[in-house]
């Protein structure tokens, strides 16, 4: 008897719910983005938009849009000012919105393309996803979208050979992002640490400089692996570009050079030296990227913070909603310089979060007006004012409220090269598993000696084929 | 049917009401332990997030149900839950219907056909498989038979993945039961499948419950297939709004908290107030393990 | 078990000696399990075995490439991360049940003798088991957090403060802690087993035992114990097993680290199919069809040793 009354509870439940999912597949609530620019946009050359075959009755369509940036309020306000934009000229068309966070979307895209079915028709891409290129699942954009107000830079970072060998223009790239050392400038005052005229220390002085730090009771890093075991990579990333220089770091990740090398160990002893003092802290193992922003700008945990400049996503929002204090002074600080360095001056830079457009959509056209909506200055501007990250597109103004920081970065920067050398493009998938596992967590955690990280690495490196 | 312990127990243990009290107190204990973690979880639902950090322990000031409507009209959750309810209730119904009169046929020994035992062993041997070893080929097979992405491929997938266990537990039950009843039904003049209609699966409710409030569980907390299985929004479950909602609030623990409410509160609200028949159902078929 | 009925004395429906096999009955019957079976089950793992002969790749439609036994190889001699990944999920396998079991019967037992409270007691004590993987899984993460977790919190208010660390972010720790977690999950649901195969108990042999002086440790030694061995039997097996399939609750906490500490057989699987840059189904297959046969035969151990001392029918 009671069996029927749960059954009956159940269908009730799914019958009321069936009522209420109407309003849920609407098209999500449009946020208003905070503009604080004091003047609009100056019109430059109107793009040439790409006139759709006239359709004589508009059908209802829908275009569906996978992200990632979930967490990032301030760049999915600028996507979303473009899906608005491009709502307005075609109403019929519903954009459909997924935020996810890119771990999980990844995977989920590539069942879908496999599947040839359930995938999204334009959706964010970056350089970790390349092997999708060689599938043949992303449309190439050369001569599809009118590319007159994207920097030259962005469209070769993103032309490479596709399925069939030929060169093509596989994405269109929104960030750019560089790889920075963020410091809180009052901490460093308050702990008597002077920057150099050059924003750059020595190594033994950055040792040093870190060594004070944690006397003071406070981690010189932020960094923590919780989610992401890149985030262990930046101190192996640079401390190795400044020793080896790009072509040998280079050969290193491919897998071409020994680990055993004199300069590479000589590296690796002295990131060693780091781990020693700690400079990552006590829940590196656990805390997650999100969790870490808020530990380095908000709770006064640690004093620098490595990472990719796209810090301002998570940092550049209203402090209520996690972002940074309205009195913290960020800093920018080049990394430390090696005895004998061949990189010294060197800075890798990549065009980051990308829109790409599936080859299989069925509605490639729109999806194609929406990236060419995406792909003008207009929206660049905001984007660069909004998020205070680099971008691909050409822009006409810079920084509105974060004048400031690109100010600082210019100044950080000056006289720096730019190197094409993150591992995560180029380490085959085995070694890039060892170096995440072994190097980006293990060895910080002192799970490891160095001795025994060395040997594996190098075991890792001889059985690739 | 519980019977009541032996009486020398009873009085065994009366004599020592000290005994008795001083025991209560780890009981207790256990039962903080139990379920501590998800009463936690409720309270910190109700509150906000700036005052979690502060105190992580302590009790809400104000009720506070924002956390729940925002979860309601901007995450689309009712979507999910609508999607779970469909899948769960479809696969619940699949699943009973197959496993009894498989079980049945497998049971009487009316029904003894060559290969019957080996047939039974095969498919109680599935029981062993790792999800792993079933999902890349049921995502190419889904894929084939044009399933994929869609409530009634899910709803197979989990009928099919918990049919062995569900086979053995009703078979252990129908096989007990005598024949005596069966026969008498025939001889009245019943067809097969009114005999089982009428008399057999009626008879079988113990196990039955087993059966449903096991799968309940499983079915409406499933995450690993329908991850896989699944891309598009409006097919989504509830265990992967989960993992959306996680992704966008990864420092609003009040948020995240509702998250899991709301993805739980359907079973444990069911379960308080039947949870003699959850217990019951659990145990009246099982015990024929 | 079975209860074979002598075909003659009651058929009398029947004209012949020998009844016929209703076969409509038995085909219609068997139908939709069947369907459901080979098609879902028995198929994917016939193909399962099949993939793990080929490199598959996924983005050409599946174009398949025969590799022979070379997965088998390299799983073998190169991946010490299976290796890895096997242990873990073997010392879980293996511990849970110590853990859980014990824990169970006593709580079964206690509840058997009427404590007061019994029916808050019994609600509370299963409860664990209705959360999904994941709620469990975020839930207990906030509870061993480094900075503001119950674990760490407690132990500080008691002045253990050396004991505090980061319980899901050390290497020794973690496998631990995540075995802590299952067995919170798991000792409801054995408990409550366990307290129906208790009730089903003849009171006599009790009374009988009490009348003869015996004590109750004595009277769970010689009396419950053995009466349960087949109850606890299964339980041991299903534990066993289920602890081989777990995935969710190590994705959502760990994801398989810190440094591989918490890689299971079943993390690793589906890492190397869908979060590998490689995009081949091949691969895992191999490990799929390799981690079954040694789930399997251990299982098969497990009940022969069992089954010696007539503990398990099947």
């Amino acid at each position: 008897m009671k069996l029927r009354v749960f059954f009956v509870m159940l269908i009730v439940l799914s019958l009321t719910f069936s009522a209420c999912t109407t309003k849920a597949t609407e098209t999500p609530v449009v946020e208003e983005p905070p503009t604080e620019e004091p003047e609009p946009a100056k019109p430059t050359d109107k793009p040439v938009v790409v006139e759709p075959t006239e359709v004589p009755t508009l059908e209802p369509v829908t275009l569906t849009f996978w992200s990632h940036w979930a967490e990032e309020d301030n760049k999915k306000a600028v996507l979303q000012y473009a899906i608005d934009k491009f709502q307005t000229e075609h109403p019929n068309v519903t954009v459909d919105v997924t935020w996810w966070q890119k771990a999980d979307m990844f995977p989920a895209m590539r069942n879908a393309f496999t599947a040839g079915e359930g995938f999204p028709d334009i959706f964010y891409f970056d350089r970790g996803g390349l092997e999708f290129i060689d599938a043949g699942w992303l449309a190439d954009l050369t001569n599809a979208i009118d590319w007159s107000e994207v920097k030259e830079g962005a469209i070769l970072g993103w032309t490479r050979p596709g399925p069939d060998g030929k060169d093509g223009v596989w994405a269109m790239a929104l960030e750019m992002a560089t790889d920075e050392i963020y410091y809180n400038k009052a901490m460093f005052a308050d702990l008597g640490i002077d920057v150099p005229d050059d924003y750059q220390f020595t190594a033994d002085e950055f040792y040093d400089i870190c060594v004070k730090i944690r006397e003071a009771g406070i981690d010189p890093f932020a960094n923590a692996v919780g989610d992401y075991a890149i985030m262990g990579h930046y101190i192996y990333s640079y401390v190795l570009l400044a020793q080896l220089g790009a072509d040998d770091l280079i050969s290193l990740w491919k897998g071409e050079k020994s680990w055993k090398d004199p300069e590479v160990v000589e590296a690796l002893e002295y990131i060693q030296s780091l781990y020693d003092i700690p400079v990552y802290g006590e829940s590196f193992s656990t805390m997650q990227l999100g969790e870490s922003h808020v530990y380095f700008h908000t709770e006064d945990g640690a004093a620098m913070f490595l990472l990719g400049s796209w810090y301002t996503g998570r940092a550049f929002v209203d402090p209520a909603e996690g972002g940074q204090p309205e009195s913290f002074q960020l800093g920018f600080l080049r990394y430390p310089a090696m005895p004998n360095g061949k990189g010294n001056d060197l800075k890798v830079s990549l065009v980051s979060g990308s829109i790409a457009v599936a080859e299989m959509s069925e509605q490639k056209d729109l999806a194609l007006e929406l990236l060419q909506v995406m792909a003008s200055t207009e929206v660049g501007n905001k984007w660069v004012t909004d998020t205070a990250v680099a971008t691909g597109i050409k822009t006409t103004e810079v920084g509105g409220k974060f004048q400031w920081y690109f100010e600082e970065f210019d100044k950080t920067h000056v006289g720096q090269q730019y190197a094409n050398a993150f591992y995560g493009l180029i380490m085959p998938a085995d070694l890039k598993d060892a170096f995440e596992n072994i190097l980006c967590v293990g060895l910080p955690l002192g799970e490891i000696t160095l001795e025994d990280a060395i040997e594996q690495m190098e075991e890792a490196r001889l059985a690739l084929e | 049917m519980r019977n009541q312990p032996a009486a020398a127990i009873t009085s065994y243990l009366n004599r020592r009401g000290f005994v008795r009290l001083v025991l209560l107190v780890p009981l207790f204990g256990y039962t903080l332990f139990a379920a501590g973690p998800f009463l936690w979880t409720t309270i910190l639902s109700l509150r906000k997030t700036p005052e979690i950090y502060q105190n992580p322990y302590g009790l809400p000031t104000t009720i506070d149900l924002s956390h729940y409507l925002e979860a309601f009209t901007d995450f689309g959750y009712a979507l999910y839950m609508r999607n779970s309810l469909i899948v769960t209730i479809g696969a619940l119904v699949l699943i009973t219907l197959s496993a009894s009169m498989a079980a049945y046929v497998f049971a009487r020994a009316r029904f003894d056909f060559p290969l019957r035992e080996p047939l039974f062993l095969l498919i109680f041997l599935t029981i062993m498989f790792p999800p792993q070893i079933m999902i890349l080929a049921l995502f190419q097979i889904l894929i084939k038979i044009n399933l994929y992405n869609t409530h009634l491929g899910l709803i197979l997938v989990y009928a099919a993945t918990e049919l062995p266990l569900a086979i053995y537990l009703l078979r252990a039950f129908y096989a007990q039961i005598p024949q005596d009843i069966e026969d008498a039904a025939r001889i009245d003049g019943c067809s097969d499948f009114m005999l089982f209609r009428r008399v057999m699966f009626p008879i079988a409710r113990p196990a039955v419950s087993t059966v449903l409030v096991l799968n309940l569980i499983r079915f409406w907390n499933e995450f690993l297939y329908a991850s896989v299985l699944i891309t598009k929004k409006e097919i989504r479950t509830l265990p992967l709004a989960i993992m959306f909602f996680m992704g966008e609030q990864y420092q609003d623990v009040g948020m995240l908290a509702t998250g899991l409410m709301i993805s739980s509160l359907p079973i444990i609200i069911l379960y308080i107030f039947l949870s003699e028949q959850f217990i019951k159902g659990m145990t009246a078929g099982a015990l024929k393990m | 078990m079975e209860i074979k009925s002598p075909f003659l004395a009651k058929e009398h429906k029947y004209k012949h000696a020998k009844p016929k096999r209703p076969w409509r009955t038995i085909l219609l019957f068997l139908a939709p399990t069947l369907v459901l079976y080979f098609g879902l089950i028995f198929y994917p793992v016939v193909r399962t075995v099949y993939n793990s002969f080929h490199t598959l790749d996924m983005t050409r439609g599946m174009e398949e490439q025969f590799v022979g036994f070379e997965n088998y190889e390299d799983l073998f001699g190169k991946d010490k991360t299976f290796k890895l990944a096997t242990q873990h999920s073997l010392i879980w396998g293996f511990v849970s049940p110590f853990l859980e079991i014990p824990l169970a019967l006593i709580l079964a037992l206690i509840l058997y003798f009427k404590v007061p409270f019994e029916r808050l007691f019994r609600i509370a004590w299963f409860s664990p088991i209705l959360l999904s993987y994941v709620v469990v899984g975020i839930v207990f993460r906030w509870v061993f957090n480094n900075e503001w977790g119950v674990i760490n919190t407690i132990l500080s208010s008691i002045g253990l403060d050396a004991l505090t660390q980061n319980w899901l972010g050390t290497t020794e720790t973690a496998l631990p802690s995540l075995i802590f977690v299952t067995t919170w999950m798991f000792t409801g649901f054995n408990m409550v087993i366990l307290l129906a195969a208790l009730h089903s108990l003849p009171t006599e042999l009790v009374d009988a035992a009490r009348v003869d002086g015996a004590s109750i440790p004595r009277m769970v030694r010689s009396i419950f114990v053995p009466l349960l061995q087949r109850t606890i039997a299964s339980l041991l097996i299903l534990c066993f097993i289920g602890k081989m399939k777990i995935f969710d609750l190590v994705w959502v906490m760990t994801k398989g680290g810190p440094m591989w500490a918490t890689e299971t057989v079943s993390t690793y699987v589906i890492k190397r199919a869908f979060h590998w840059r490689t995009l081949d189904l091949g691969y895992p297959s191999a490990i799929a069809v390799l981690w079954f046969i040694v789930i399997f035969c251990l299982s098969l151990i497990i009940t022969r040793l069992l089954r010696r001392r007539e503990l398990v029918e099947f």
